[in-house]
């Protein structure tokens, strides 16, 4: 169990290091909550990138200078190797396998690292319609268990400032329930923090003005989704995502 | 043998362990026409006897180390089901582990299909992994297959509770959430959690 969490904010207007303190059940969910705010940050428009986002800004300059910007104090720092690893700075991120490497976001918290072998359901279109293409095509619009059910695309998209919001409310009330509390094994630790993360996704939220977070999430994701295959459809650059 | 003998007081042999076995196993039928079909196919030893003796008594103790050290010496011997329903609950009440435990009930399904408790769990595994279609469609099958479990009637009652909840929480269908906690109360008058949950729904349509 840990509890400090170090993270870079997420206000376009004044970008800043935030410091907060959660009480997190696993060292891996620890972690990934740091990668799940640096993947939702690569998505937001800056105006300081001419209201592109770090993603589009590495894509057109090929390159991490226009994040460096934002985050001049990151260069020191552990996480910058983090935040470099999820820019788009080659074409890996552009086919199917990518997503493996996606957080999944705050619906994903406490899942474990995904690899390609897990997906089933991949596995079985592969051997169902043989050519790849085809296979990939309803694979990246099917629900998946692997990640909470959002299709694979909308696991690629990644998250935005809604569910950087989301994450932090939930971190809040996840410390406010378990902070203290005694587990008998990390089985018993990790059911009972997921079945309050399930618990939490369906009940209306004000931070997403009222809606339930599992909605809010995927409508945010989808918009995200849009505007990146839109980005890449202006840039000449194909995807297995689209 | 000796380890059998000095901490239960048992000494198994070639001519009684087939019988304490299925005595140990103390499950409902179902379970138990299953070990005498897999022990009829004559690839067993008293080793694997001594084996699976230690593996059950170990599960019921909660002595994760000896199930696990049990689990990986009876892998040489024809797969059977009841092992990996056991891994598959250690992976997940101790470790935690959704998807290797999700894994190992779909290995115990393939060796016997009709268990109703091991396709329960997986309505609980796709329920943590947020699954909650494939949840509901795992629920009903642990309902169909109720009859092959230890507690049928309760079995029944928590699968029937848990589909409730998915109807309240993910769909908001309230009226059906309510006919499955009459159904849940009809199995077990004495849930009080769905009796509870039927109250505060009594003004959702």
């Amino acid at each position: 169990m840990g509890k400090i969490i170090d993270s870079p904010g997420g206000d376009k207007k004044s970008p800043q290091f935030i410091y907060s303190s959660y009480w997190i059940p696993t060292k891996e969910s620890g972690e990934k909550t740091n990668s799940i705010k640096i993947e939702s940050s690569l998505n937001q428009p800056f105006e300081e990138l001419g209201d592109r986002t770090p993603f589009e800004d590495a894509i057109i300059h090929k390159n991490a200078n226009g994040l460096l910007r934002l985050f001049p104090y990151l260069k020191k720092t552990p996480l910058f190797q983090e935040y470099r690893r999820r820019l788009p700075l080659n074409g890996d991120e552009f086919i199917y396998k990518s997503v493996y490497s996606k957080t999944g976001g705050v619906l994903n918290l406490f899942n474990p690292e995904i690899r390609e072998d897990m997906d089933e359901e991949l596995k079985t279109l592969l051997a169902k319609y043989g050519a790849k293409k085809k296979a990939i095509e309803i694979w990246r619009v099917t629900p998946s268990e692997l990640w909470s059910d959002p299709t694979p695309q909308l696991v690629w998209a990644g998250g935005g400032e809604e569910e950087m919001r989301l994450l932090e409310d939930f971190l809040t009330k996840l410390t406010e329930r378990f902070d203290g509390e005694r587990f008998e094994s990390r089985g018993e630790m990790l059911i009972s923090t997921i079945n309050f993360l399930r618990h939490w996704q369906c009940i209306p939220n004000r931070v997403c003005r009222g809606k339930r977070p599992i909605d809010a999430i995927r409508k945010e994701r989808e918009r995200i989704y849009k505007r990146k295959i839109t980005f890449l459809q202006e840039m000449g650059i194909k995807t297995d995502f689209a | 043998m000796a380890k059998i003998k000095r901490d239960y007081g048992i000494t198994l042999n070639e001519e009684n362990y087939q019988a304490i076995i299925l005595e140990e196993l103390d499950s409902p039928p179902s379970l138990l026409d299953y070990f005498r079909e897999y022990m009829k196919k004559g690839e067993i030893t008293l080793e694997w006897g001594c084996l699976m003796f230690l593996l059950i008594k170990a599960d019921i103790e909660g002595d994760v180390q000896t199930v696990e050290r049990n689990y990986k010496s009876l892998k040489k011997y024809p797969a059977n089901y009841f092992i990996e329903f056991v891994m598959a609950e250690l992976e997940l009440q101790y470790y935690g582990n959704i998807f290797k435990a999700k894994d190992k009930l779909f290995k115990a399904l393939e060796l016997k299909s009709d268990d109703g408790t091991c396709y329960h769990n997986l309505g609980l595994i796709y329920s943590l992994l947020g699954a909650f279609n494939k949840a509901l469609e795992h629920y009903e099958k642990a309902i169909l297959y109720s009859r092959n479990s230890i507690e049928p009637s309760g079995l029944k009652a928590s699968s029937l509770y848990d589909m409730a909840v998915i109807k309240i929480n993910i769909e908001q269908n309230y009226s059906t959430a309510k006919r499955f906690l009459k159904e849940t109360l009809k199995e077990n008058p004495d849930y009080d959690l769905a009796r509870e949950t039927l109250r505060k729904l009594r003004w959702e349509r």
